[in-house]
């Protein structure tokens, strides 16, 4: 039997993983904490490993967690890094 | 077309159901639902978070299909769902939360008694067509469309029943007072939806005390503990009092707004027993209440800011003595008017 479909087909779709990358040497690394509770102590941690792999990290902060990131700390993100890291959650 | 049961094992197949069989949204059907309607299938509604679904009206009918929608409930859905996409709903908080909530449906006006919805006896349980087919088509869409699926994108730690369907209206022929439409501004003979990010209800008993303090203080003192969303942002208290408690209100000479004063006056929780409890040690810099920190500890914080942040419906049986709190988050209430 046919049905209609009850479901936008896109929001099903999972999105794709952006291809892994080959090497942190040199890499420009964005962590972004969400100011949720040790997400910063988790980052930190991330942090001195990259750097002792290499990697350039800055570190970026979203207001609250309770919220979307800003659209302007997004595209600096998107401007500055190549690579990013979220410490999503506790 | 006769539907099969391997119909409905198709369609949780496919994963289009909340776990309970749904009637399978046949081309026919799905026509059928539209009739009504001038407007284009394929004529975009909304957007629906969290995946930004869109909201055609085709997809919403196959969805109020499958709940068990007739096609008078149509308009409804179509515009609970424009009130829940407003950006000011924030419905991709409550639907992407650990929390346990989701939007609760208030139908008001004519419209509701037309589509013979229940504001009577059991008016937030089961046993009404009206009530439970439009309150799980608004989940149904939330979920197939906006892509909240437990698990996936609904993330909630322990959810809650009203996630099947959480849709009632007023017990308007036994409220002393008007419908909630009217008290926000709408005419009497129009018809509105309101959506509120609800968590389930917690009934509170208040029998054989025939005068509003009574009644009241009990109320302030269920809704002001700690650990509650209200308790930390201060949003919106939404009350669903059985007609005896309103009646005993009012009949002592006390209007709505001396019922809300009241609970603002008497709902409040000592500063010193919120600054580690709850939400509070989670919070960030955002949301931390900069209110707590200027408060001292014996301060009596009230549990909404102003006195009417607290929305009283009025259904339920005739008897009985309860009111239910239905506690919300930081986004408040909105009220939307039904086009027919």
């Amino acid at each position: 039997m046919d049905y209609v479909s009850p479901f936008d087909e896109q929001s099903r779709e999972a999105e794709p993983l952006a291809p892994r990358a080959s090497s942190l040497d040199g890499a420009r690394i964005a962590l972004l904490d969400i100011s949720k509770r040790r997400g910063e102590e988790f980052l930190d941690h991330l942090e001195a490993r990259l750097r002792s792999a290499g990697a350039q990290v800055r570190r970026y902060r979203k207001p609250t967690f309770a919220r979307p990131a800003p659209h302007d700390l997004i595209e600096e993100i998107a401007r500055d890094a190549n690579l990013v890291v979220e410490a999503l959650a506790d | 077309m006769e539907t099969r049961v391997s119909d409905i094992e198709t369609c949780h197949e496919r994963g289009w159901t909340d776990g309970l069989p749904v009637v399978p949204p046949t081309p026919e059907l799905v026509s059928a639902m539209l009739a009504s309607t001038r407007d284009d299938p394929a004529s975009v509604v909304c957007h629906l978070p969290p995946a930004s679904g869109e909201a055609s009206l085709e997809r919403i009918a196959a969805n109020a299909v499958m709940a068990g929608c007739l096609p008078e409930h149509l308009p409804v859905l179509v515009t609970a769902l424009r009130a829940a996409a407003d950006d000011t709903f924030h419905l991709y908080d409550i639907l992407t939360t650990v929390h346990s909530m989701c939007p609760l449906l208030l139908v008001s006006g004519p419209l509701a008694r037309e589509l013979d919805m229940n504001g009577g006896v059991n008016a937030l349980g089961q046993g009404n067509r009206a009530n439970a087919s439009l309150g799980r088509a608004l989940s149904l869409c939330f979920r197939n469309i906006g892509g909240a699926r437990p698990g996936g994108l609904d993330p909630a730690t322990i959810g809650h029943p009203g996630k099947y369907s959480y849709c009632y209206t007023e017990n308007s022929e036994l409220s002393p007072w008007s419908e909630l439409h009217v008290e926000r501004g709408h005419a009497a003979d129009a018809s509105t939806v309101t959506l509120y990010p609800a968590d389930a209800p917690l009934c509170v008993a208040e029998m054989g005390n025939a005068d509003p303090e009574h009644i009241l203080r009990t109320v302030a003192e269920c809704a002001a503990i700690p650990g509650t969303y209200n308790a930390f942002f201060r949003g919106e208290l939404w009350l669903v009092m059985s007609p005896e408690h309103a009646n005993v209100i009012a009949h002592a000479g006390w209007s709505k707004d001396d019922a809300k004063q009241y609970l603002f006056d008497h709902a409040r929780i000592r500063a010193g027993d919120l600054s580690d409890r709850g939400l509070y040690a989670f919070a960030d810099d955002v949301l931390r209440p900069p209110w707590l920190d200027e408060a001292e500890p014996d301060d009596m914080i009230p549990l909404v800011e102003t006195a009417d942040r607290v929305t009283i419906t009025v259904a339920g049986g005739p008897y009985g003595g309860y009111t239910s709190i239905v506690f919300g988050e930081l986004a408040g209430s909105i009220t939307r008017e039904i086009e027919i």
